[in-house]
């Protein structure tokens, strides 16, 4: 709108040498309608820019190195033109703390108008990309006015597929990572376990025999054989190339645990505090959610470690699998 | 030009209803606008109903034929051309009797405004209504190709800069010579140029919104030009004081520049005179002479010690030819005013050097010296007088000035005429001897007697011609008056007394009894004509003087003053023209004089005394020209000439009116149109424009009520909305009563789907009521209810 406004400029001068040379009513007439001019084009400016709105929406999430799109919308509600839209995106991946901002103008005519915006995904992580500002000028071209509302949407850059191994402790035939837990209600069984009286337990699983050898209440419970609780974790930091392997990996071992039909748990710890953060994962829609919850964190270049801290799984009964997923080794390891 | 790929393509052109409305009324503007301006500006009499309906129509042509796609183009075009060329081929004999009248006004017109020689007018004698019929049918043949012209840079090109630069040359032709248009064409030009241009960065992109944009600024344009237009009255305009400093500054700069192209009395300053840098010739034009117009600009700016009504004085003359004034020639002066010191000091062509016969005494001084010397002890006023707009040429001073030659600065006395302004001296300061009274008994110093007695002779010798062919005017008027006198019942006033001066033994006084003659001539003159700024010009080759007191019987200041000076001459007193201002000081002392004040009155010598001023133009009747006082005095209720809007310039002190239509007096050819005709139309548009402003606000309010943030609040007020469509007809389902319930009365916030699916219902319903309606009903509920 630079030309707008040197036109108006010159026109402004214009009426004032008119003004000065003229000497009759006319160029003072003139030189107040020059004046006031701008005005009635804000006024009239008004019902378009209010009845404006802008939407943003994410495309699909996108695994990394491919672009992933946001589409920008204007609707125009009231009826009336609007002049070009100047839109300034910010888009930040939340993970690496990478960012950058875009200007986009958008060119109204009539209904809704769309500008995708492309953004490039070298690493992992979650695209925020939110409208910073949006404004249209008046009818002449003059004065800059903002478009109400800042919309914002985000998208995931998904770790590339890999190949994973599954683990020697789960791929075991003997264990097949299964371990022998308490039947609830007992019961028969041929596996059991030995252990003292504690009150409420039920006088039928009292092991009469041994517990008048041991003078004692010794009780009988009935094992069964349950899976063990897995448990991958991986440190929430370092440069974002390493990271991206670290996800890699990790969504390869949980996507074959899933097609395992072994549900398992993720955890990391923030790097910052060094507080745990659990997510089981049970289906693709849960890994998902899992890495938008990791993504959304930023992961700086140093800071607490998974394996600084005991190992907790949330009700979990029995030693847990654990396997840490480091980016240097290609396996993860079983604490 | 560099074309953006990104820029998306501009949208096919499908004319609807609604920007085919917008479209046709700027066009019409804009065809009505260009070709009224042009007609009333150069004052080209025309039939204006004729042209009117030729615009409408040919608007309505332009409208139809770009309207069409472009393969349709063709044929409605030639058709069109071939009309247009078959009515030439027809109509050739109007239009070349077109052409002479349209050129006759352009040609008269630029003489008129430039004050130059040339006048023309049509050889045949044809009746007005031929030549106004022909030059209507002159400006209708151009109006055709204009309008198709306009029609594609307004509907196809939509380009504010096509537009603007076919239709600017119309009135720019005339405001290069300061001749404004009639206002109501040059608004509606404005405000085509004003929509044009508020549209132009959206107009070509969204053409459906365009057009709604365009009918909303329709009238808000309009209403802004009315709103100016009624808060700057034209009568009452005052020209800004910053403006006048800048152009005194410009030209200021252009003099110390030697830029020859400022000088001049043109609106910038091109042609003639105000505010440049001409040589007064203490000439004044009566032959141009015709109605009145000013502009109310600012001319001089004074600061004084003196009250009241002021004359300033700017030029006498003393030659009169039939139908101008002009000074004594030089030689005449040579035994008074010799050039002995011409040199780098004098100013060229002037003198304010003194025969050794006036004993460097100026005749303007001697009443002032007369009086000084007689009542030493009276006070003497100041005046400062700033020239920023009258004739430059002239220092406008107020009578008896007690300032003598050598103690002027910036200015010289020339002659006994007039005080001319020295270059790039804008402003002077004189001293005057208030309160002198040509029968106070007041006596010149004894030294500058023997200067007086020398001037007066050289008084009688030379400002007592009258041409021979006024003396038959003249010599009729002074029998009229006789015949009155004589008759012994008179009731002027002015007769009585000088007969009862006649009647007394003796006259003691000459300069008493000449006094009573020019009583005597402004009363005849107040009796015998009637005061009428629009009064027309003298006809060629009459006696301007002549024509006023024998013919016409109607003029102003300038046909009252010359023929009150020629009948003074007559009667055996020496009298001479004189072209000013007059000012009405306040209390405060200063006053800006605009151009209306320009004025012109006689003065008479008085033996002893020197020149006395005389009023004799009956709107300024009761003015004491020679009295000037320091005290506080009524004022006398003026009868200033009011000022119009100008349509001619006016910058001489002499007012020199124009024959120039001005934009009130537009309509004496034929093109005044009465403002109802625009005002009606506008009202129906504010009307229409009125229903759909007040659905869009329903839809409005409605959706954002609809949309709110708090979810409950959203479903009670689409509940609300269903409420009313009930007494339209509609059932509302039990769920989204129960919704509406939960909303009002349950203490969980409704979700986002439950907000959108009321408000979709509340939408759905409203459709389906207005659809069932009959259009009547569908008209109230729509527009005037604003449910849907």
């Amino acid at each position: 709108m630079l030309h707008r406004r040197i036109s108006y400029a010159a026109l402004l001068l214009a009426a004032v040498a008119f003004q000065i040379f003229f000497r009759y009513y006319l160029s003072t007439f003139t030189l107040v309608l020059v004046v006031l001019l701008p005005v009635l084009a804000v006024l009239l400016s008004l019902p378009g820019t209010l009845g404006a709105a802008l939407t943003l929406s994410p495309g699909p999430a996108v695994p990394r190195g491919e672009q992933a799109r946001f589409t920008l919308r204007l609707t125009q509600r009231a009826g009336f033109p609007l002049p070009p839209v100047k839109v300034i995106l910010h888009w930040t991946n939340q993970l690496t703390g990478e960012g950058g901002r875009t200007l986009c103008t958008l060119r109204p005519q009539g209904g809704e108008t769309d500008f995708t915006l492309q953004l490039p995904t070298p690493h992992c992580g979650r695209l925020v990309c939110r409208v910073e500002g949006a404004r249209c000028c008046d009818l002449l071209g003059l004065f800059p006015l903002p478009l109400p509302g800042k919309p914002q949407a985000a998208l995931l850059s998904l770790p590339l597929p890999t190949e994973a191994l599954l683990p020697e402790e789960l791929d075991s035939p003997r264990t097949g990572g299964v371990v022998l837990k308490p039947r609830p209600g007992g019961g028969p069984g041929e596996d059991y376990d030995l252990r003292d009286y504690r009150p409420g337990d039920p006088l039928r699983s009292v092991h009469w025999k041994l517990s008048s050898k041991k003078d004692e209440l010794v009780v009988r419970e009935t094992l069964e054989p349950r899976q063990a609780e897995v448990v991958l974790t991986y440190d929430h930091f370092g440069p974002p190339e390493a990271l991206d392997q670290v996800f890699d990996r990790l969504c390869a071992l949980s996507r074959l645990l899933l097609e395992k039909g072994r549900a398992h748990h993720i955890q990391w710890a923030a790097p910052a505090s060094g507080a745990v953060e659990d997510r089981a994962v049970d289906s693709e829609r849960a890994l998902l959610a899992c890495l938008e919850m990791a993504f959304s964190l930023p992961a700086p270049e140093t800071g607490y470690s998974i394996l600084d801290g005991a190992l907790q799984i949330p009700g979990g009964v029995g030693q847990p699998l654990h396997f840490h997923i480091a980016p240097a080794d290609g396996k993860g390891g079983r604490t | 030009m560099k074309k953006r790929k990104d820029r998306p393509r501009r949208p096919p052109f499908r004319p609807t209803p609604v920007s085919l409305l917008g479209d046709g009324v700027l066009l019409f503007l804009c065809v009505y606008g260009a070709l009224f301006s042009f007609c009333t500006a150069f004052s080209v009499e025309l039939r204006a109903d004729l042209l009117l309906a030729g615009c409408g129509a040919f608007t309505l042509v332009g409208l139809l034929i770009w309207s069409l796609p472009k393969l349709w183009w063709t044929l409605p075009l030639a058709g069109a051309a071939g009309l247009w060329g078959w009515g030439l081929w027809r109509l050739w004999d109007y239009l070349v009797l077109g052409e002479i009248t349209l050129r006759c006004s352009v040609v008269n017109t630029f003489c008129t405004s430039l004050q130059l020689d040339g006048f023309i007018q049509p050889i045949a004698e044809l009746p007005d209504e031929v030549w106004a019929l022909s030059a209507t049918l002159l400006v209708l043949a151009a109006a055709l190709p204009l309008s198709l012209l306009l029609g594609l840079a307004i509907l196809r090109a939509r380009s504010f800069w096509f537009t603007f630069w076919v239709t600017f040359p119309f009135p720019l032709a005339s405001i290069c010579i300061s001749v404004t248009p009639a206002w109501l064409p040059l608004m509606a030009l404005v405000l085509a140029w004003s929509v044009l241009g508020l549209t132009s960065l959206v107009g070509r992109r969204d053409r459906k919104g365009s057009a709604r944009l365009t009918l909303l600024a329709l009238p808000a344009a309009a209403l802004l030009l009315a709103l100016l237009t009624v808060a700057m009255p034209q009568d009452r305009y005052q020209r800004p004081v910053w403006a006048d400093n800048a152009l005194d500054s410009f030209t200021n700069w252009a003099a110390r520049q030697n830029f020859a192209l400022f000088e001049g009395n043109g609106p910038f300053g091109l042609f003639g005179g105000g505010g440049g840098l001409a040589n007064a010739d203490g000439e004044v034009d009566l032959s141009n002479a015709g109605p009145l117009r000013f502009s109310g600009r600012t001319v001089l700016k004074v600061e004084t010690d003196l009250r009241g009504r002021i004359y300033l004085r700017g030029f006498s003359g003393a030659v009169y030819d039939g139908g101008s004034w002009a000074p004594l020639p030089d030689e005449t002066y040579g035994q008074l005013f010799p050039d002995e010191e011409e040199g780098e000091d004098a100013i060229p062509g002037y003198s304010s050097v003194y025969h050794p016969s006036l004993e460097g005494y100026q005749p303007m001084n001697f009443p002032a010296l007369a009086d000084r010397e007689t009542f030493p002890a009276k006070d003497y006023a100041k005046i400062t007088v700033r020239n920023v707009g009258a004739d430059p040429g002239y220092v406008y001073t107020p009578y008896h000035i007690l300032s003598q030659p050598k103690e002027l600065a910036g200015a010289s006395f020339v002659n006994d005429s007039y005080i001319a302004r020295m270059e790039d001296v804008w402003t002077h300061t004189l001293y005057i001897q208030p309160g002198c009274e040509p029968l106070s008994g007041a006596r010149l110093p004894e030294e500058a007697e023997g200067a007086e007695r020398n001037y007066s002779y050289f008084v009688y010798t030379n400002y007592m011609d009258v041409p021979e062919e006024s003396w038959a005017a003249l010599d009729r008027a002074v029998q009229e008056i006789s015949a009155e006198m004589m008759s012994g019942d008179t009731e002027v006033p002015a007769y009585q007394r000088y007969m009862q001066m006649m009647n007394s033994t003796s006259v003691s006084n000459w300069g008493q009894v000449h006094l009573l003659m020019a009583d005597v001539v402004a009363a005849y003159l107040n009796e015998t004509a009637e005061y009428n700024p629009d009064t027309p010009v003298t006809p060629e080759g009459e006696d301007f003087v002549s024509y006023f007191l024998t013919e016409s019987h109607e003029g102003y200041c300038m046909h009252f003053a010359s023929a009150a000076t020629l009948m003074l001459r007559y009667l055996g007193v020496p009298a001479r023209y004189v072209a000013g201002y007059v000012a009405n000081v306040p209390s405060s002392g200063k006053v800006d004089v605009p151009d209306s004040a320009a004025h012109a009155w006689v003065e008479i010598y008085l033996e002893g005394y020197g020149w006395e001023p005389i009023e004799v133009t009956p709107a300024y009747e009761g003015g004491r020209p020679g009295y000037t006082a320091t005290a506080e005095v009524a004022p006398t209720p003026t009868a200033t000439p009011r000022p119009t809007a100008t349509a001619a310039p006016q910058t001489s002190a002499a007012p020199t009116p124009t024959p120039s239509q001005a934009p009130g007096t537009a309509g004496q050819g034929g093109a005044r149109l009465d403002l109802r005709l625009v005002l009606i139309p506008l009202a129906a548009v504010l009307v229409m424009l009125a229903f759909p402003a007040r659905r869009a606000l329903g839809r409005s309010l409605r959706e954002k009520k609809f949309r709110q943030e708090n979810t409950n609040r959203a479903v009670i007020a689409a509940y609300l909305q269903l409420k009313r469509l009930e007494t339209w007809g509609y059932e509302m389902p039990e769920e989204l009563f129960e919704l509406a319930k939960k909303a009002k009365f349950s203490p969980h916030t409704l979700t986002e789907e439950e907000r959108d699916q009321m408000a979709s219902a509340a939408r759905t319903a409203a459709g389906q009521v207005d659809r069932t309606l009959p259009w009547y009903r569908k008209f109230w509920f729509r527009y005037i209810l604003g449910l849907y």
